[in-house]
């Protein structure tokens, strides 16, 4: 944590409830990162999934009360950095999202800057 | 006179003898009896010099004490000495004083082996085994007559009549000839005449034509000198074997008259001569004696050996009935054994590794969704390709791990149904049998289709990870709200702590939800509370400590508590300097029921009791002490914060409960 890797990344938030993205924005916005978008439905989600420009992706996996998994599904085929927040526990989690790193709401700023920093790790080749 | 002395004196010894008076049927039978047979001995008499030559009176004697209880005997001996006085009066014409005296020996021999037989035949008195009928001989024809014929023969030489040694060896003979046939013949009447006989055609058949053939067959072979008296012994046999003691008796009598019939003639040729005659009558008695004796030795055996087969007959039939009432026990069990597993739509299979045998119920076919095979035949094959292949591995890892152990075989797997391609959710539970040298030999086991429970569990997962959803993203929710309201710089302390409480809350119900809101390990509860803290073991978790189950607000309540005294600690208390550490320990109370937790801080700085209470304090002291439903007290140590909690079992938690959750 010693290293702030997110400083000045550029982030797309998705989430639904928009309180809630008021406040990951403001964390986002206090630990240094740029926004790059928002999309707060499924549909808006899948639509820019594909193409939306960003470092990393900030993803709610239920949006409107549909499970957002198409949408982490592209983002990862992509390598797109991708942190997940959500209100399951990680246990609720296919097997395919195990390694994607979690903040479980609500969370402090500090555990978003922990799952930021391990979304921004770089990968060991495949 | 005589006879009134004798009855009197009886009568006054004992009124029980009068009591055992013999009815006047009997008596009329035994006279007539007795009398008949004296006369067929007269009728045999016919040796010129030979008094008696066959003596039966004397078994009509013996047989009708032997029918009789030992109370009646004197009234028998009275008739019976009646009886020989008639006797003398019709053909012997002795003096009365000699035929008592006669009688007297007669009834010596008869009374004393009465007695001694007494034991070998209960009453009533039946012929019926071989142990009797040596029994018999021996008293009756042996010793009987060596009584009557010492005090007989002692009489006759008293009286000058004929010496000693003339007289008794052909009274014992004549005696011994008659008892053996007489006593058997009136023991098997009496006893036909008892119980009345009942004769199947064939039967009554059978003893006409041995009758017949006896017959012809004596006369034939008796003739004029027994020299071919042999040839009756087949006829006797079979007589014997046939109808055991009634037979062999009638046989017996039958040669008797026989003979008696045909010496009237040949001892009328044979005139005067005497040494010749008694030879002649020697060999007529010891013929008459050993015919008799075969048939009734022939006809106990014959008796016993009917027995047997009888015996083992009725074993065999009740052995039988008892496999037929077990069999019927067997089917009853297995119905109600397939009335179960088919009312539990349940399956059961039986692999028969030694003869590479597969067999499956009914119901395994059904749950498989196959056509029933005939005698259930299935294979280890047919199993593997219905299991779903994501659980194939599984399943076959529970097989080997089961049979190298030894343990119950215990597995839930998914299978698709071959009719309809459903996916069916199954428990199965089975056991290995193994040999001597260990190897298995079989494995057999029930199956439960369980995709109904397993449906249950899921929709009930589903739902509480929705409500675990929602509450936390409101919680969330109140975060963003509590950030956008709290943003000046002086409220960025207030603002933190109740976010660090907020997020412990949140952190909490993610605990409960895992284990469906029934509760958690106070283990998991300590783990997850101190974990952010927990680097460079600065909160230090005593091993070994007991596995406690807690019920949903305990656990809550306990990681509130938790989150407090960690924050306390490390803005004021041991986690504040590099030094210090916490030591948390717990144990069961001392009757098991709940536990006592200890949270102690310890080389930090000096403490000192503040002088107001936080929040925090209040929070552990006030609203936790109700939710855990428990004592919490905090000391303020100088060296170091001690905060012990208290709590009993949870609401619904009970100590049955807990032990579950333990085992589990």
């Amino acid at each position: 944590m010693s290293q702030k890797t997110w400083l000045g990344r550029r982030v797309f938030v998705i989430e639904d409830e928009g309180l809630v993205a008021m406040m990951i924005e403001d964390m986002l916005e206090e630990i240094g990162c740029e926004l790059a978008g928002t999309a707060s439905t499924l549909d808006q989600a899948l639509a820019v999934a594909s193409s939306l420009e960003a470092d990393f992706v900030i993803l709610d996996l239920n949006l409107g009360g549909e499970l957002a998994f198409d949408v982490a599904d592209r983002l990862i085929e992509r390598g797109m950095p991708l942190v997940i927040s959500t209100g399951y526990g990680g246990h609720a989690l296919p097997e395919r999202l195990q390694n994607v790193p979690i903040v479980a709401k609500p969370f402090p700023r500090h555990e978003l800057e922990q799952a930021i920093e391990k979304a921004l790790r770089p990968r060991p080749a495949p | 006179m005589e006879v009134t002395r004798v009855g009197l004196r009886l009568q006054d010894v004992s009124t029980s003898i009068w009591d055992h008076r013999p009815p006047a049927s009997h008596v009329v039978l035994f006279s007539a009896a007795f009398v008949v047979a004296a006369g067929v001995g007269q009728w045999l008499a016919t040796t010129p010099g030979i008094t008696i030559i066959v003596w039966p009176p004397n078994g009509v004697y013996i047989a009708c004490l032997l029918l009789n209880h030992r109370s009646s005997w004197p009234w028998w001996v009275l008739i019976g000495l009646l009886a020989e006085l008639t006797c003398n009066a019709l053909w012997f014409g002795n003096t009365i004083p000699l035929a008592i005296a006669y009688h007297g020996a007669n009834a010596a021999g008869a009374l004393t082996s009465a007695w001694l037989l007494g034991r070998f035949f209960p009453q009533p008195a039946r012929l019926r085994t071989l142990q009797q009928v040596i029994a018999f001989i021996l008293f009756a024809v042996v010793l009987a007559p060596v009584l009557a014929a010492t005090i007989g023969s002692a009489i006759d030489a008293a009286i000058g009549k004929q010496p000693f040694i003339t007289t008794w060896p052909l009274w014992w003979i004549g005696d011994a000839t008659g008892i053996l046939i007489a006593a058997p013949l009136s023991l098997v009447m009496i006893e036909a005449w008892r119980d009345g006989m009942t004769w199947s055609l064939a039967h009554a058949a059978d003893a006409i034509v041995t009758c017949i053939v006896l017959l012809g067959l004596g006369i034939l072979g008796i003739g004029e000198d027994f020299s071919f008296a042999y040839l009756i012994l087949p006829a006797l046999l079979w007589a014997a074997v046939s109808f055991e003691f009634a037979g062999g008796a009638v046989a017996s009598a039958l040669v008797v008259l026989l003979v008696a019939v045909l010496t009237l003639k040949g001892v009328n040729d044979v005139g005067a001569e005497s040494m010749s005659a008694i030879r002649d009558h020697v060999v007529m008695q010891l013929f008459l004696a050993i015919t008799a004796l075969t048939a009734l030795v022939v006809a106990a055996i014959s008796r016993e050996h009917r027995q047997a087969v009888l015996t083992l007959k009725v074993a065999n039939d009740d052995l039988e009935t008892r496999v037929a009432e077990r069999a019927a026990k067997l089917r009853d069990s297995e119905a109600r054994l397939q009335l179960a597993l088919s009312a539990g739509r349940a399956g059961t299979w039986d692999y028969d590794k030694a003869g590479g045998k597969t067999t499956w119920s009914e119901g395994h076919f059904k749950l498989l969704g196959i056509d029933p095979a005939p005698e259930g035949e299935a294979s280890r094959l047919m199993w593997m390709r219905a299991i779903h292949p994501e659980d194939r591995a599984a399943f076959k890892a529970e097989w080997r791990r089961a049979e190298r152990t030894r343990e119950l075989f215990v597995s839930q797997f998914r299978i698709r149904r071959q009719d309809n391609g459903a996916i069916v959710h199954l428990h199965a539970t089975g056991e290995f049998a193994y040999d001597d040298s260990g190897q298995t030999i079989r494995f057999r086991g029930v199956l439960f289709d369980v995709s109904e429970l397993e449906r249950h569990q899921q929709q009930q997962r589903v739902l509480i990870n929705e409500l675990n959803h929602r509450v936390k993203n409101t919680l969330a929710t109140v975060q963003s709200i509590a950030m956008q309201t709290l943003r000046s710089s002086s409220e960025i302390k207030a603002r933190d702590e109740f976010i660090g409480r907020l997020t412990t809350l949140a952190g909490a119900h993610d605990l409960l939800a895992l284990e469906n809101w029934e509760g958690a390990s106070l283990e998991d509860v300590v783990a997850r509370a101190v974990a952010p803290h927990s680097a460079g073991s600065r909160v230090r978790i005593a091993a070994g400590q007991p596995s406690i189950w807690m019920p949903p607000r305990q656990a809550l309540a306990i990681t509130m508590a938790l989150h407090e005294l960690s924050t306390n600690a490390i803005k004021y208390g041991a986690l504040s300097s590099k030094s210090g550490h916490v030591h948390i320990t717990w144990t069961m109370l001392e009757d098991g029921n709940g536990f006592r937790l200890i949270w102690c801080e310890q080389g930090g700085p000096v403490v000192a009791a503040p002088s107001r209470r936080g929040f925090g304090s209040k929070l552990l002291e006030r609203g936790l002490k109700q939710d855990l439903n428990g004592e919490v007290t905090i000391e303020f140590r100088p060296s170091g914060v001690v905060c012990t909690i208290e709590a009993p079992p949870g609401n619904g938690a009970t100590a049955i409960e807990l032990d579950l959750k333990k085992g589990a």
